[in-house]
């Protein structure tokens, strides 16, 4: 395999057979990042090749703000990533997952706190239309501040699946949105950090 | 006991921070540019609080972007797996390059002309950039339709249907200038959506021919004119949105 300083001079050798040649290594290399963000998704492989396509084409405009050549092909691998994603961000694309159909007008925001931030959180987090585990991973973060690797290595014991950190994130960040529809919380938590 | 009690004030009003926050577009952006490095830190156990709270905080507050997170942090799990790939890879479609010496002839992979379209449309951070080329034009003959009663012959006329969650149609013209083949007037109209004429006027527009920037403004109907751009140059040049512009 050639270095990454090699690979990025002969990328720069406009015209040659080189640079050819660095491209299509290029292209292996990065089919594979891609890929593996998109093999989950029926249409993978195309999805993978059109990002390493589209990839390939920022990475040889923009070469000349890769500024340390020795870390080249991670700088490219990076531009990979980001394509694969803002390719998934647009309309069409990204699987829009609703939240639960539960009312969360019904949520209670407890009254009787006595100006107690803390209380009315964990009240409104363990009163709301959360499941065990939401209320855990919100309640883990916030309040037990644990990492997103402790909760994951918790969940995958409780569950007896494996559940990685990035799972965890996307529960919580899940379950905070479905907390902020219950507008009176909302507007509750807006007047204490007014004050 | 105060310190608990600062402590628990602390975590509770982090928490109410992250609910009553209402991420922008530029957010998100600030948000993406930094997700590689915080996965990276991440595998390499290495996640300091203080160097990436921002992220995290957007991440709890958007749910969009926390998938896009999980999407990365995914990809760098499979790596680590090794995960099987396709019997079959393509080859890459390396026009893009400077031609090569005679004789050198790269595979080409045959695109279809959505293909194309799909290629040429870009986003990078805060911008949606549109490049045209030979072949991107070549994909899509020129049209018999005269644009707004002009009756000078059209180029290319591209439509890029919901380019970007902000844009709802983006419509690249060339009409030829006069009598003069060589020179063209490139036409660019945005179409948002819920904005409508006479809103549309004076969203910035850059067409890069070259390195060199052209600028300028929408009308009221949303439709920005670069005149007389010499032929050669618009076959590659570049229009570039800024979305947070619009």
């Amino acid at each position: 395999m050639t270095d990454s300083v090699s690979l990025y001079h002969a990328c720069l050798q406009d015209g040659s057979d080189a640079q050819i040649d660095a491209f299509k290594q290029l292209w292996n290399d990065l089919y594979r990042v891609s890929y593996r963000m998109t093999h989950h998704r029926a249409d993978g492989a195309a999805l993978a090749a059109d990002c390493t396509q589209a990839a390939l084409v920022k990475i040889y405009r923009n070469l000349a703000q890769c500024r340390d050549p020795s870390r080249f092909r991670g700088w490219a691998a990076q531009i990979a990533r980001r394509v694969v994603i803002d390719t998934l961000r647009q309309p069409g694309y990204m699987r829009q997952v609703p939240l639960s159909d539960e009312d969360p007008g019904l949520m209670v925001v407890p009254m009787d706190v006595h100006g107690d931030l803390h209380a009315l959180l964990l009240g409104a987090i363990q009163q709301g239309a959360l499941s065990d585990r939401s209320r855990r991973v919100v309640i883990g973060r916030f309040f037990d501040e644990r990492s997103d690797e402790e909760l994951a290595r918790e969940e995958s014991r409780l569950s007896g699946e494996q559940v990685l950190p990035s799972h965890i994130q996307v529960t919580r960040a899940k379950n905070l949105a479905k907390l902020r529809r219950n507008t009176a919380l909302i507007e509750r938590l807006r007047e204490y950090l007014a004050s | 006991m105060a310190e608990d009690r600062s402590q628990r004030i602390a975590q509770a009003r982090r928490l109410a921070a992250v609910l009553v926050a209402v991420p922008d577009e530029r957010a998100c952006l600030l948000c993406l540019d930094r997700l590689d490095a915080y996965v990276a830190a991440q595998f390499a156990q290495d996640v300091s609080a203080h160097a990436f709270r921002d992220v995290m905080q957007h991440l709890d507050a958007c749910v969009r972007c926390a998938e896009s997170y999980a999407l990365l942090y995914q990809g760098r799990v499979h790596e680590e797996e090794d995960v099987a790939l396709p019997a079959h890879i393509p080859d890459p479609d390396l026009r893009f390059l400077v031609a090569a010496k005679p004789g050198a002839m790269p595979r080409v992979r045959t695109k279809t002309p959505k293909m194309l379209l799909l290629e040429s449309l870009q986003v990078v951070g805060a911008q949606v950039r549109i490049q045209l080329s030979q072949a991107l034009l070549s994909a899509f003959p020129p049209s018999a339709a005269a644009l707004r009663g002009d009756t000078a012959p059209v180029v290319f006329d591209l439509v890029f249907m919901a380019p970007h969650a902000s844009i709802a149609r983006l419509r690249l013209s060339a009409v030829v200038v006069g009598d003069m083949p060589e020179r063209w007037d490139l036409r660019v109209l945005i179409v948002l959506p819920e904005r409508d004429w006479p809103d549309l006027a004076g969203i910035p527009l850059t067409l890069m021919l070259g390195e060199t920037p052209h600028r300028a403004l929408t009308d009221p109907w949303g439709e920005a004119i670069f005149a007389a751009v010499p032929a050669a140059q618009a076959m590659r040049a570049e229009v570039q949105i800024d979305i947070l512009a619009l």
